[in-house]
C-alpha cells in the first residue's frame, strides 16, 4: 500500500487552541452546489452513456439469448458462438458498473445479474434431481446470472468441449432466459415504460406480466424540480461522482484487491475462487471496461477520452474550474486503465506481484483523484 | 457485483477541528467540523457529530465514518463485504458457505441494499413471490408462544432440496379520508395470509402474524451508545397527560443480564443483532448460535448440524461495519420552508417523541468480540427519535408482543436519514409493514399516543404540511 497516499486520505484532524467563542450567526447556509449549469452535462450523461450502455447490453442480450437457442437446436455447434456472445454482452455491463444505482440497485438487478460466488452446490444440486427447471425453479434458488451461464460454458478460460447433459442445457436456456429478461429490466426502468419500443421487449414483458417501476433517466433529467429524488443539479453530478468512486474502489480494494490479499495470506485455493469470472479467464477485461465506465461517465459519452470529450460532461465543468485537476483526472483514469491491463493473463494464476499492487494503487489513486471534483463546490 | 465501496485510500467526508477552549459553541463542545468543499457545517447539519458524513446519493447510508481510517478502514471493508456478499449453500466454503437450508435473506444487504430498505415483494408481488421477498413475518400463537414446528419468523426461502416454511400473502383494503381543507388521502390496511406450509397448517384464528419490512441501518452505533442515563430520564419525563403520551422502556433479558432495548421496531434488541441475523435471517450457524434455525424440524435431517459457518471474530467485523456507518448530515437546514416546516413539527408536539438531540455515553462501547469504539462517545447527536415504546392505537396493533412490548406499542422511529430513503432505496414506504406509502400516510396512521398530533398535524393548512414533509425530507 502506498502510505502517502493513504494517509492524504484521512480525515484531518487540527488541534487549535485559544478559540474561545463561535459566532452561529456566521454559519453557511447548506445549499452547497457547484455554481454551474449541469443540465447539458445530465442530458449527455443519461442519453450518451447510462442509455447507450444499457441499449448495448440489451442488444447483446438478445444476441446470447438467441447464440443459445441455435446451439439448442443443434448442439453439434458447439459453444464458440455462446461463449463469444457471453463475453460481448459483459462489455456493457462491465461498462455500466460506474451507474449501480437507480434500477440495479433499487431492483436488486445487480445481485441478479451477477450474483458472486456462484453457489454450485445447489447448481448442481437441481442438475441432478429430476424437478422441472424452469424461470420460477431458478428464481428460487437465486442461482441465476452471468455466473451461472460462463459456469456451464466456459472450461478454463476456453469454450466447453464437452457437450453439455440435457438438463445442463435446460438449466443453460432458462438462465440465458432470466438473464435477458433481468436486462430488458434493467434497461426499461431506465427509460420508462412508455418508451419501450423494442418489440422482443415488448413481447417478453409481455409473457412474463413485467412491470416497469421507474423512469430513472426522468429522475436524472428532472434533477433539482419536483419529482426527481435529486433535490438539485449537483446532488445528481455528486451521485454520478460517487458511482464512479464506488467502482473505482471496488476494482482495487475487492475484486483485484480481495484474492491478491488472500493469496498474500498463503491460501491460493480460495483466493482463486474469489476471482470474479475466473471460469472464462475474463477478469482482466471485465475490470477493465470499469474503468472505461468512468472514463465514459466523466468524459461524456461512450469511447470519448480527454481529447474527444463531450463540450457537455463533467469533465468540461471541471476543466472551467481547475483545469489541472481535469488533467490529473484524466491521468488517473488512463493509468488506471493502463496499470490493469498490464497484469499478467490470466489474472486468476497471477494474483500477486508488482503489476498487481501497481493496478490497486492505481485505482486507490483514482478515488482520490475523482473525490477532489466534490472541492470544487462553492 | 456491487460488493461495497470506499477503499482504504478514500476519506473525504469531514475535516474535524478540535477546539481546545472554553466556550466553544458547536454542537459537540469541542469540534467544529469542516465539510469537503472547507466550510464549517452548521451544528444543525451534524446528524451525528463525529461520525456525519456528507453524502445525498445512494451510498449515503453505506459511507464509514470519518474517522474510520487505517486498520479500522480494513475491517469496515472486512464486514462490509459479509455484509453484502451473498452466503451460498457450499458447506464447505470458509468464507461465503453456510447459507439456510431455511433462510430469509441471503446476505444482509439483500434485504438492506447500500445499508437501506431493500423493496420488498410484499408490494411488487403482494408477499413472498417467486424468488427472494425481502421482508420478515414475525409468527406465534393467540398466547403468543411459538408454534414447535416453526419457531418466531416464517422462513419464506430454503435451499435446494428443502422446503420453504410457507409462503406469505397480503391484501389491502383502502379507505380515503379529508383533510379539514378538502385534500384528500388514503390509508390501505394489510390483511396478513400465510399457505403452502410446510407441515402442520395451521388455522388463521391460530395465528399472529406480524410483517416487517427492513429498517434503514442509520446510526446503529450512536443508538448502541445511547447515554442510558438518559433514556432512563427520557421514560421519566415522557409524561404528557395532556397530549396522552406516556413512553417507556423496553427491556431485554438476555444471559441472565438485563439491558435497554434501542433497537429493532419494538426495541426489542440491545445489540444489533449480527449474530441472530446470521443464524435466523441466512441460516448461518455461529459460536452463539450452533444449530441451525430449522434444527427439529423433520425435513431438516441431514441438515441439522455442519458446525459453525461463520466465526464471531467475523461477525464482529459486520458489527463493527454497521457501527462505524456515518449518518447523513441534514441538507438545507436554513431553506425558509424547511425552517418553516420544523416550527411546524414542533407545533404538532412531535419532538415529544421524536427528540431531536440527544447524547451518547461517555464509556466507549464493546462490540460483540470486546473491541471498544470510542470515537462514538460524548456526542452530540440528532436522531429525532426517543426509543422508548409508546402505544399507537388499535390500527397499528399486530397483537405480537416483544418483551415488555404490547401488539399495539412500537418504539419511536429515528427519523435521521428518513429525508434519504428514496434516493437510496428507491421508495417511500414507512412504518414497520411499509403500509404508509408517503410520508403524510405516515403521519396519518399515528393513533393513541400520536393522536393529538395526527390532529394538529391534520388542522394545519395544505402549505403547512407540506413544509412538514420538506422538513423530513431534510432529516
Amino acid at each position: 500500500m502506498n502510505k502517502s497516499k493513504f494517509f492524504l486520505g484521512m480525515a484531518v484532524v487540527f488541534t487549535a487552541v485559544g478559540f474561545t467563542a463561535c459566532d452561529k450567526s456566521g454559519t453557511e447556509g447548506t445549499e452547497d452546489g457547484y455554481g454551474y449549469d449541469f443540465k447539458a452535462v445530465i442530458n449527455t450523461y443519461v442519453d450518451d452513456v447510462v442509455l447507450n450502455t444499457y441499449t448495448d447490453m440489451k442488444d447483446k442480450a438478445t444476441i446470447l439469448y438467441e447464440a443459445v437457442e441455435v446451439y439448442k437446436a443443434n448442439p453439434s455447434v458447439g459453444l464458440t458462438n455462446v461463449c463469444a456472445a457471453w463475453r460481448t454482452m459483459r462489455i456493457p455491463w462491465e461498462q455500466s458498473e460506474g451507474f449501480l444505482f437507480g434500477p440495479a440497485a433499487l431492483l436488486s438487478l445487480d445481485p441478479s445479474l451477477d450474483s458472486w460466488p456462484l453457489d454450485k452446490t445447489q447448481l448442481q444440486s437441481i442438475i441432478d434431481s429430476n424437478i422441472e427447471i424452469s424461470l420460477d425453479a431458478i428464481a428460487s434458488s437465486n442461482v441465476h446470472g452471468f455466473h451461472t451461464i460462463e459456469y456451464l460454458i466456459f472450461k478454463d478460460g476456453e469454450p466447453r468441449t464437452t457437450a453439455l447433459t440435457d438438463r445442463e442445457l435446460k438449466y443453460l436456456i432458462a438462465a440465458t432466459e432470466y438473464l435477458r429478461n433481468d436486462t430488458y429490466l434493467l434497461w426499461a426502468n431506465w427509460v420508462g415504460a412508455s418508451n419501450i419500443t423494442d418489440t422482443k421487449v415488448l413481447a417478453a414483458f409481455k409473457e412474463n406480466e413485467t412491470d416497469v417501476k421507474y423512469n430513472f433517466s426522468e429522475q436524472f433529467k428532472k434533477a433539482g424540480a419536483a419529482g426527481s429524488i435529486f433535490l438539485s443539479e449537483s446532488d445528481a453530478i455528486d451521485q454520478i461522482i460517487d458511482g464512479c468512486i464506488d467502482i473505482a474502489s471496488e476494482v482495487g480494494a475487492q475484486k483485484i484487491g480481495g484474492p491478491n490479499a488472500t493469496a498474500k495470506q498463503g491460501n491460493l485455493e480460495q483466493a482463486v475462487l474469489d476471482v470474479e469470472s475466473w471460469y472464462s479467464w475474463n477478469s482482466t477485461d471485465d475490470y477493465a471496461n470499469n474503468i472505461i465506465s468512468i472514463r465514459n461517465s466523466y468524459f461524456g459519452g461512450r469511447g470519448k477520452t480527454a481529447a474527444t470529450a463531450s463540450a457537455n460532461s463533467i469533465s468540461a465543468f471541471v476543466k472551467s474550474k481547475n483545469a489541472g485537476l481535469n488533467i490529473e483526472v484524466g491521468t488517473a483514469i488512463e493509468t488506471a486503465y493502463e496499470a490493469i491491463k498490464a497484469m499478467t493473463y490470466p489474472f486468476r494464476n497471477n494474483l500477486t506481484g508488482a503489476k498487481v499492487d501497481a493496478a490497486i494503487d492505481a485505482c486507490g489513486d483514482l478515488e482520490l483523484t475523482l473525490a477532489k471534483i466534490k472541492t470544487l463546490k462553492d | 457485483m456491487r460488493i461495497k465501496h470506499y477503499s482504504k485510500y478514500i476519506q473525504l467526508s469531514v475535516v474535524v477541528l478540535c477546539i481546545m477552549a472554553i466556550g466553544a459553541c458547536s454542537d459537540n463542545a469541542d469540534e467544529i467540523i469542516l465539510k469537503p468543499n472547507g466550510k464549517v457545517a452548521d451544528p444543525a447539519e451534524l446528524s451525528a457529530g463525529n461520525s456525519t458524513v456528507f453524502m445525498s446519493s445512494v451510498f449515503a447510508y453505506d459511507t464509514p465514518a470519518p474517522w474510520v481510517t487505517g486498520s479500522l478502514m480494513d475491517r469496515f471493508l472486512a464486514g462490509d463485504k459479509l455484509y453484502d456478499d451473498p452466503r451460498i449453500a457450499n458447506q464447505d466454503d470458509p468464507l461465503q458457505g453456510g447459507l439456510g437450508p431455511l433462510y430469509v435473506g441471503f446476505s444482509c444487504g439483500s434485504c438492506h441494499k447500500n445499508a437501506g430498505r431493500s423493496y420488498p415483494t410484499l408490494f411488487s408481488e403482494g408477499g413472498s413471490g417467486t424468488g427472494f421477498s425481502g421482508q420478515l413475518a414475525f409468527i406465534c400463537k393467540q398466547n403468543g408462544t411459538f408454534f414447535r414446528e416453526y419457531g418466531r419468523v416464517l422462513h419464506d426461502q430454503a435451499i435446494f432440496g428443502t422446503k420453504p416454511e410457507g409462503r406469505l400473502s397480503a391484501t389491502y383494503t383502502e379507505k380515503t379520508y379529508e383533510f379539514p381543507d378538502g385534500e384528500k388521502y388514503s390509508l390501505v390496511k394489510p390483511t396478513y395470509k400465510i399457505t403452502e406450509w410446510y407441515s402442520d397448517s395451521i388455522a388463521p384464528e391460530d395465528l399472529i402474524i406480524d410483517v416487517r419490512i427492513p429498517l434503514r441501518h442509520v446510526g446503529m452505533g450512536q443508538i448502541m451508545a445511547l447515554d442510558p442515563d438518559e433514556l432512563k430520564q427520557l421514560a421519566a419525563l415522557s409524561n404528557y397527560p395532556e397530549y396522552g403520551i406516556s413512553g417507556k422502556m423496553n427491556i431485554i433479558t438476555e444471559r441472565n443480564k438485563s439491558f435497554i432495548g434501542t433497537g429493532g421496531n419494538k426495541a426489542q434488541h440491545a445489540d444489533l443483532t449480527v449474530e441472530l441475523g446470521f443464524s435466523s435471517d441466512l441460516g448461518v450457524t455461529s459460536d452463539r448460535f450452533p444449530l441451525e434455525v430449522g434444527y427439529g424440524q423433520s425435513q431438516q435431517i441431514g441438515f441439522s448440524h455442519y458446525g459453525i459457518q461463520i466465526s464471531t471474530r467475523d461477525m464482529e467485523n459486520v458489527d463493527f461495519y454497521l457501527s462505524s456507518l456515518g449518518v447523513p448530515a441534514r441538507r438545507n437546514v436554513n431553506n425558509a420552508v424547511v425552517k418553516k416546516g420544523e416550527e411546524n413539527f414542533y407545533k404538532a408536539k412531535c419532538q415529544l417523541c421524536h427528540i431531536p438531540t440527544l447524547h451518547t455515553k461517555q464509556d466507549p462501547i464493546a462490540l460483540l468480540n470486546g473491541t471498544r469504539l470510542p470515537w462514538l462517545s460524548g456526542q452530540t447527536i440528532h436522531p429525532y427519535g426517543d426509543f422508548l415504546l409508546h402505544d399507537m392505537g388499535p390500527g397499528l396493533d399486530s397483537h405480537y408482543r416483544s418483551g415488555l412490548a404490547a401488539g399495539y406499542e412500537w418504539r419511536t422511529t429515528p427519523l435521521w436519514g428518513i429525508g434519504l430513503q428514496e434516493t437510496v432505496s428507491g421508495h417511500t414506504r414507512f412504518l414497520h409493514d411499509g403500509r404508509a406509502r408517503n410520508y403524510v400516510e405516515a403521519i396519518m396512521w399515528h393513533d393513541g399516543e400520536g393522536a393529538v398530533s395526527r390532529e394538529l398535524f391534520k388542522r394545519m393548512s395544505k402549505e403547512d404540511r407540506d413544509a412538514v414533509v420538506t422538513f423530513l425530507r431534510s432529516l
